[in-house]
């Protein structure tokens, strides 16, 4: 269930709380405050203005990490302070020492960990550019964006406190306009950090990483709602069952608590770390697309204002987010850092960036998945706009041809089209005149996404009898082909038997489902026939699959169809 | 008061007051404002001695005003000073209260504008004043003057208005502005709901058309605005006729206010003629028609398009009667309170700038608007109140122009119609017309009449069926009903809701 907000009454007892010093960073002990040169960085709007131009008209630069490999950096206002590739540590960007000592000790703890990696995210993140990529689980990159949104935090929430201490103390006719501005320390609402997750379970590691980063491994964590929170989100012992022949990737995604709807705000005050507190008063938001979108406007609400002031926003397992249900990241995209309906804070001490409604290059985003996708991709050019630039991910693939385990002949048609628009009618064009009558008995097809056709089909909507019924007839060669979407497969797993061929209709989003689909298929000692029509914008699910030098020469290539085979 | 009902010109001041020019150097400034100050223990702030000034043409300059706003004044076209702010910059500008009878139009907004600038330029600050003033347009216009007089300066103007979303506003007043002109009730919203938000550093009130803001509902929203500025400010009243609740605020909120008079008791300027017509209620539309044919023949010798101003009792005769009008293809567009913001501006905008030359509306658009090229005012029905038939005449025949003011009078309105001969103390003059000529329109008339009735029942019911079609028409795009139904929402809760943010302090 998610969480219940109430409207909280007076909170008497944060006030006093808060009015005291937060001990949980005692002092930022480095001058170089990237910190504050994220937010208090003043540029002109249409400096900012440029950075919402098409991305091929800005500076761009190429790097090589050694460990992540390719990146691209988008220029922001102004160059960064430290160059791309060079290291920078916790301390260096200004954190507290205490969450330095817990952030090296869980380095330390994790096992297999590639420290080069994680600390070449560490030096992109802490630098507050909008990163999306796709680091590798050993990089460990969720602990480095849950220390970096930690540190932000806990700096916001000290300012907030000092000056409003501060304020405190002046009359309010004695004000200066000097101390009005150097008290604007806030948005229009007090969450400034939200993170996108797909699972439960997900939300559960990423409050358990907070957890040990706040308060180390020596002290009783001091955590409101422990223990409703474990029940909620910890595991549900759910297990797939051992029996079956899946692979390992599908155990993890898909075992635990898996429930996809949730939303629950974070607050950190002193030597606390509320879970289920009231959004109003929570300075991080964790939930699932479908958590949030549920609230921004609909049935459910209309608080779009929650996420109006947003400085951090994470899509943790974007490619798990793309199998739920990529709209819902569109939409809250869409909402992000936009006017309020309402304004909760204290007006006076809203930044003028938010006035001035130049919130958006003032969010740092960042988009981590398994694989490179069009949808992500697309998703940052459109919505990173930060003043420090734009970080892509172009790490190396090598395909995953290797993993196929049958000889097949690999029957690649090319369909070509003038634009992305057009790029589904052209495909289901093709199809129909090119393919479908072509097509054998027992063929397979793939479809990425749900669509409509009369044959049997495996969909993730079909009921389970419908499916068992569907897999028999196609088994027993009454029914001449099967229709699989790829969420079916995301979702169930199941093995489809009595495939000889196979057409991707298009090429899947994840591609280990390429090779996974192929190895069901088996035309009993004969190639089987795998037919892929592409088009020039299948660029990226291409390389995925092929590798990209293969992908390339495919692309490059101007025959009309091309065969691949191997044995 | 006096009953001079001729173009003269009173001071009342303190006697001691030096009507001497009181030019630029703030140090004599300060001289007399303490003068002024001691003076005023000896007289009572009510009594007041009257004074002829001289017919002088003073500049802005030589009137104390500083170099930079004379400036501002010379861009806006301001060559000489109004006899308003004439008589009201000395004393301003000298620190003094101000309550001042003038009409719109004449000025006003430039003999508080400008004291209060020149007081911002000398102490910059934010939250600095704040000006009331009855209708939405007026605080637009108000703001503009303000604009464009403080361009140079790099003043913020907020407006804050019903009709529009709170968050824009709140936005607005979090930059902090210089200057806000506001309508009571959206105002007090704001204080009551917007966290951060406090007028405790105020130095200026301005009431316009103050005693409007005490005849409606704004009674209530005034005194809890009066509550939470400071006590320590500077008052400026300003209203086209003065009523007793005046008196009673004057007493309430100025200090030693001196009194500025241009020539009040219902003045009509000479340059307008006025006339009834009298009709019976069966063919008034008829005679309306039959009217503005008449007066679309006139040549004034001007190319554009002549506008007239039609003054209808209730806002849905003002909707049906610009629907038969426009049926019989006259231009004319329509303005009341149940219409939106947006539209009101639109509808206001489009007869401003002649592209529709007929405007029917209802007394929200009696007071303050100044369009100078109106021709004509019609008053299809007759004015409830004596003092509203003059604020409605006083549309046209603005700015030295000539002017034509209509009333029609029915079999059932004489004694209304009386009491407003009475009260402007003249008899006013027959307009010809020839009534065959009407009879002749009468058939077209109640066809149009007819349809434009069916029109509005076919929106009601659209409306009742909860589709977002409020169709007036006036201007291309339509009105969500969602953002009528938010406005209602907002009037609904404007009034009884004091909240403890106001009982705190």
């Amino acid at each position: 269930m998610p969480p219940k907000r109430k409207k909280a009454g007076p909170p008497k007892e944060e006030i006093a709380n808060e009015s005291e010093e937060d001990s949980l960073a005692k002092r930022v002990h480095k001058d170089p405050n990237l910190w504050k040169d994220f937010i208090d960085a003043h540029f002109a709007a249409d400096r900012l203005s440029t950075l919402t131009l098409p991305k091929t008209s800005r500076t761009t630069s190429k790097y090589k990490l050694p460990s992540l490999g390719d990146i691209v950096h988008f220029k922001g206002c102004d160059e960064l302070e430290t160059p791309i590739g060079k290291t920078i540590r916790p301390e260096d960007a200004g954190w507290s020492d205490r969450l330095t000592l817990n952030y090296r000790r869980l380095l330390e703890q994790s096992s297999d960990i590639d420290e080069n990696a994680n600390s070449e995210i560490f030096s992109l993140l802490s630098q507050y550019v909008d990163f999306t990529g796709n680091p590798s689980a050993s990089s460990n990159y969720r602990l480095c964006y849950v220390g970096h949104l930690l540190n932000h935090v806990i700096k916001t929430r000290n300012l907030i406190l000092q000056n409003k201490k501060k304020l405190e103390e002046i009359d309010e006719i004695n004000l200066d306009d000097a101390t009005l501005q150097s008290t604007r320390d806030q948005g229009f609402v007090r969450p400034c950090v939200l993170v996108l997750l797909p699972f439960r379970k997900d939300a559960f590691e990423v409050v358990n990483i907070m957890e040990s980063l706040v308060f180390g491994g020596g002290e009783k964590p001091n955590v409101a709602n422990r223990k409703r929170f474990k029940d909620e989100f910890g595991d549900t012992g759910y297990r797939v069952s051992g029996a079956r022949l899946v692979e390992e990737t599908f155990r993890d995604t898909m075992e635990g608590n898996v429930d996809d709807c949730f939303r629950m705000g974070v607050a950190i005050s002193k030597k606390e770390l509320k879970l289920y507190s009231p959004f109003s008063k929570s300075d991080i938001i964790l939930c699932s697309p479908l958590g949030l979108r549920m609230i921004l406007n609909g049935d459910q609400g209309d608080e779009s204002q929650f996420i109006s002031s947003i400085q951090i926003v994470v899509a943790d397992k974007c490619d798990v987010l793309l199998q739920q249900n990529w709209e819902h990241v569109i939409t809250i995209f869409k909402w992000l850092n936009k006017k309020p309906k309402q304004i909760e804070a204290d007006i006076r001490r809203v930044r003028t960036l938010y006035l001035d409604g130049t919130a958006a290059h003032y969010c740092q985003t960042l988009l981590f998945g398994d694989y490179q996708h069009e949808q992500f991709t697309s998703l940052s050019l459109k919505h990173s706009l930060s003043h420090c630039g734009l970080v892509l991910h172009y790490p190396t693939v090598e395909g995953v041809l290797d993993k196929v385990n049958i000889p097949i002949c690999q029957e690649l048609h090319r369909i070509n089209v003038k634009n992305a628009e057009e790029s589904s009618d052209a495909r289901f064009q093709y199809f129909k005149d090119k393919l479908l009558g072509k097509l054998e008995m027992h063929t397979m097809i793939f479809i990425p996404s749900r669509n409509v056709e009369s044959f049997v089909q495996c969909h993730e909507y079909a009921p389970d009898n419908k499916i068992s019924r569907a897999r028999d007839l196609f088994y027993h060669g009454k029914k001449k082909l099967l229709l699989v979407t790829e969420r079916f497969h995301f979702f169930k797993r199941f093995h489809l038997r009595g495939a000889k061929n196979i057409l991707f209709y298009q090429l899947p989003n994840d591609p280990s489902f390429y090779a996974n689909m192929i190895n069901m298929c088996s035309s009993d000692g004969m190639r089987v026939k795998a037919i892929l029509p592409f088009s020039q914008f299948d660029r990226l699910r291409l390389s995925n699959v092929f590798g990209k030098q293969m992908a390339a020469g495919i692309l490059k290539s101007e025959k009309q169809i091309q065969a691949i085979v191997s044995e | 008061m006096s009953d001079s009902s001729d173009e003269e010109v009173l001071v009342k001041t303190a006697p001691t007051q030096p009507s001497k020019s009181r030019v630029k150097k703030k140090k004599e400034q300060n001289e007399n404002v303490k003068n002024g100050a001691k003076n005023d223990e000896e007289s009572d702030s009510g009594e007041d001695v009257g004074k002829e000034v001289e017919e002088d043409t003073k500049s802005f300059a030589e009137l104390g005003v500083t170099e930079i706003l004379v400036e501002a004044c010379e861009r806006l076209g301001w060559k000489e000073p109004s006899k308003i702010q004439r008589l009201s910059l000395p004393a301003a500008l000298s620190g003094r209260d101000i309550i001042g009878l003038a009409e719109t139009g004449s000025g006003k907004t430039g003999a508080f504008a400008l004291p209060i600038l020149q007081s911002l330029l000398e102490h910059p600050q934010k939250l600095f004043s704040l000006i009331l003033t009855p209708t939405r347009e007026l605080a637009f216009q108000i703001a503009k003057q303000f604009e464009d007089l403080g361009t140079r300066i790099g003043l913020l103007v907020a407006v804050i208005v019903g009709g529009v979303d709170m968050t824009t506003q709140a936005i607005a007043l979090a930059k902090l502005p210089h200057i806000i002109v506001a309508t009571p009730g959206r105002l007090v919203d704001h204080l009551e709901n917007t966290k951060g938000f406090s007028l405790r550093a105020l130095k200026f009130l301005v009431m316009d058309e103050a005693d409007r803001i005490l005849n409606m509902d704004f009674e209530v929203d005034l005194d809890k605005i009066l509550k939470v500025i400071p006590r320590e400010r500077r008052t400026y009243l300003f209203s086209a006729t003065m009523t007793k609740k005046v008196q009673k605020l004057e007493r309430a909120s100025l200090r030693d206010p001196v009194r500025v008079e241009v020539n009040s008791r219902y003045k009509t300027v000479d340059t307008l003629v006025q006339q009834y017509i009298f009709v019976p209620q069966k063919y008034k539309e008829s005679y309306l028609v039959y009217l503005l044919n008449e007066l679309a023949g006139k040549t004034t010798g001007i190319d554009r398009p002549k506008l007239a101003i039609i003054f209808v009792a209730t806002c849905l005769s003002v909707d049906t009667i610009a629907r038969m009008l426009r049926q019989l293809g006259m231009a004319a567009v329509s303005l009341h309170g149940q219409m939106t913001q947006q539209k009101r501006l639109g509808a206001l905008n489009a007869f401003t700038t002649g592209s529709r030359n007929i405007l029917v509306c209802t007394d929200v658009a009696s007071r303050g608007l100044d369009i100078p090229e109106v021709n004509y005012v019609l008053n299809y029905d007759v004015p409830g109140q004596a003092k509203d038939y003059v604020h409605r005449v006083g549309r046209t025949a603005r700015a030295g122009r000539s002017g034509l003011a209509i009333t029609f009078v029915t079999q059932y309105e004489v004694a209304e119609y009386q009491r407003i001969e009475a009260h402007i103390g003249k008899k006013l003059t027959d307009y010809p017309c020839v009534a065959d000529d009407v009879m002749h329109l009468v058939e077209r008339t109640n066809e149009a009449m007819k349809a434009a009735r069916e029109e509005l029942k076919e929106i009601e019911e659209r409306k009742k069926r909860g589709k977002r079609t409020y169709d007036d028409s006036d201007t291309e795009e339509k009105a969500g009903g969602r953002f009528k139904k938010r406005l209602k929402n907002q009037n609904q809760k404007g009034g009884p809701k004091i909240k403890d943010k106001l009982a705190k302090r």
